[in-house]
């Protein structure tokens, strides 16, 4: 008869897996327990073995599909009846995900606990004598009297909003309320749906982003150095010319740019940090691609802005914008996130004030960007207010020592600082 | 004593069919002043059932006869200052609807009565005497009745029947201040 092969549990928190190759090609004989297929999920590669005796019939899926969990993907002919219990269950018979008990979410909180023990046991019900004194202290109606015995209410508690400061029975209904109000007990903090966690696997972008960290974090020893630097020139700049250039060119020059061009100047004395790294060979570059990560919703993309040695900051910002645009539409082409030299990231935008960026490999250094701060600092003894960027520069320290890097980092401050030595020429 | 068309030709349908005496009021002042589309086919109003004309839940007016329609009036006045009246019309005077009243009383805990007539000795006194004895403890407030005048003639120029009868008005006034209490 025909048996259908089904995409087995591959493992907790697995919904899918992505077929490597067919074991068994569509016409081999089977015998049971040969392995049929390949299938690699986020946690492993796993063979499919074969339940029965048969011969592979037909791939109802081609490799590098992804297939979810119960998926069928293959059609065999096997000897015999196939009992049920030697097909994959994809999921236990009450149909429920199995969850370990420990891991069940609670049940939901209650509108409010309403046993007259737990009342008593809090304090919130009034013992007998303080509800009969109460009735009366306080001029109320007979129907208040009546709920105060049937709620077990002190009527001296509840604010009486009638006249002459009678307490009604809208008041005790108020009082009634407002004391299970404070029985709720709610979480600080639902989720709508009541799964104790949320599954979702690391495909696609996210899993090359995720690949990429792991390979740049774990093979290239990083050491991250840290610097100040006093932007008030170059605000005082842009200050000045940023919003003539935007009416003029339609382009608004972030610090991004005066960045850029800052590590060209510094790196002529430094070149090893503008190099790449592989397999051995070091490649120092005599050219600027400068990598700017952008952020994008769930991930993370670095285009590329190619030979900025030889673009002005305008064209450099104009090259950031329509690469962050295309970034955001997702139509960059290859050539425009590879080929990178050297890597800025700008976590300031989001208000870090420090961070230690992951190199992108084969680059040798990347520079975190950070947030300007306004600062007390010390210029010739006295303490002024200045504004300060604290920059972050990530090194591999197989290609550059300590000392070099700081050095870097020092003389590209220096360039920032004083940026009319500079700017008159690529402007 | 009905306060609608619809009940003037159903309870006097009623009265005719049953085997026992019944004593049919009509208020003159309604002859030619309500107006209204009737079912052709057969029907009749029960004895002895009062109709809730609308539901409310801050107090309870219950009234009869051309007074149904100032209650009305009143209610619709006050249900746009954000008071929610429940309006009974109890349409039968002897047997009354105590199911009806009892019931909205339960929910509302305060009541005005209205009746045209003099206050003492006038059907709401016995409504009244009623909810005491049997509803005391679900009251929050006095039953509060807005009659007629205890006069020993009924005036006939304009401005002292306004000052005898009750009217909107003083029906308005009267839920207000019940509600305060």
């Amino acid at each position: 008869m025909e048996y259908k092969v089904v995409v087995p549990p591959l493992g907790e928190s697995v919904v899918e897996g992505t077929i490597v190759k067919w074991l068994k090609n569509e016409g081999d004989s089977v015998k049971a327990d040969d392995p049929l297929v390949e299938i690699m999920t986020d946690k492993i590669n796993v063979e499919i073995p074969s339940p029965h005796n048969g011969v592979m019939k037909k791939h109802l899926v081609p490799p590098d599909t992804v297939v979810e969990i119960g998926r069928e993907i293959a059609l065999m002919e096997v000897e015999g009846e196939v009992t049920a219990a030697r097909t994959f269950d994809t999921k236990p018979e009450s149909g429920e995900e199995r969850i370990p008990q420990e891991q069940k979410a609670p049940e939901p909180a209650g509108e409010f606990i309403d046993s007259a023990a737990h009342h008593r046991q809090e304090g919130i019900h009034a013992d007998e004598e303080a509800i009969e004194t109460g009735i009366k202290a306080v001029q109320s109606s007979p129907v208040v009297r009546r709920l105060a015995r049937e709620h077990f209410i002190d009527l001296r508690k509840v604010s009486g909003t009638g006249k002459g400061g009678r307490v009604s029975k809208q008041d005790v209904i108020k009082y009634i309320d407002a004391r299970h109000r404070v029985d709720v007990v709610k979480p600080d903090f639902q989720f709508p749906d009541l799964e104790p966690e949320e599954v979702i696997p690391v495909t696609g972008v996210r899993k090359v982003i995720s690949e990429h960290m792991v390979k740049a974090a774990f093979t290239i020893p990083h050491v991250t150095t840290f610097d100040e630097c006093d932007m008030s020139r170059v605000i005082a700049w842009r200050r000045q010319y940023v919003d003539r250039i935007e009416k003029e060119d339609g382009i608004r020059i972030t610090f991004m740019p005066f960045i850029a061009k800052a590590i060209i100047f510094a790196a002529k004395e430094f070149p090893w940090i503008n190099a790449t790294l592989e397999d051995d060979v070091l490649r120092v570059k005599k050219y600027f691609n400068i990598g700017m990560a952008v952020a994008r919703e769930n991930s993370l993309i670095v285009p590329v802005i190619k030979h900025c040695e030889q673009k002005s900051l305008l064209q450099i910002a104009r090259d950031m914008h329509e690469l962050a645009e295309k970034a955001n539409a997702d139509t960059l082409q290859m050539d425009e996130i590879t080929g990178g030299t050297i890597s800025i990231t700008n976590a300031g935008g989001m208000g870090a004030l420090s961070s230690t960026p992951i190199i992108a490999k084969p680059q040798v250094a990347i520079l975190g960007v950070h947030k300007i701060v306004d600062k007390p600092v010390v210029r010739d003894g006295e303490i002024v207010i200045r504004p300060i960027l604290n920059f972050g520069l990530s090194f591999d320290h197989r290609v550059v020592d300590g000392a070099y890097a700081v050095r870097f980092l020092r003389r590209m401050i220096e360039y920032l600082e004083e940026p009319d030595r500079w700017l008159l020429g690529v402007i | 004593m009905p306060a609608t068309a619809y009940d003037a030709k159903g309870l006097l349908k009623s009265a005719i069919r049953g085997d026992d005496p019944v004593i049919y009021y009509e208020h003159k002042r309604l002859y030619r002043w309500i107006k209204e589309d009737l079912p052709e086919e057969d029907f009749t109003v029960p004895i002895g059932r009062a109709a809730m004309r609308k539901e409310g839940s801050d107090i309870t007016v219950v009234s009869y006869g051309l007074m149904y329609h100032r209650s009305l009036e009143a209610v619709s006045a006050l249900e746009k200052e954000g008071i929610s009246a429940e309006l009974i019309d109890m349409r039968t005077l002897s047997p009354w609807d105590r199911e009806i009243i009892f019931e909205s009383v339960r929910k509302t805990s305060r009541v005005v009565l209205v009746q045209e007539s003099s206050k003492t000795g006038g059907v709401m006194a016995e409504v009244s005497a009623a909810i005491t004895e049997e509803m005391f403890d679900y009251l929050d407030a006095p039953v509060t009745r807005v009659c007629g005048l205890d006069v020993p003639a009924i005036p006939f120029a304009p401005p002292m029947e306004h000052f005898f009868l009750p009217n909107a008005d003083k029906i308005a006034r009267t839920v207000k201040k019940v509600l305060e209490y």
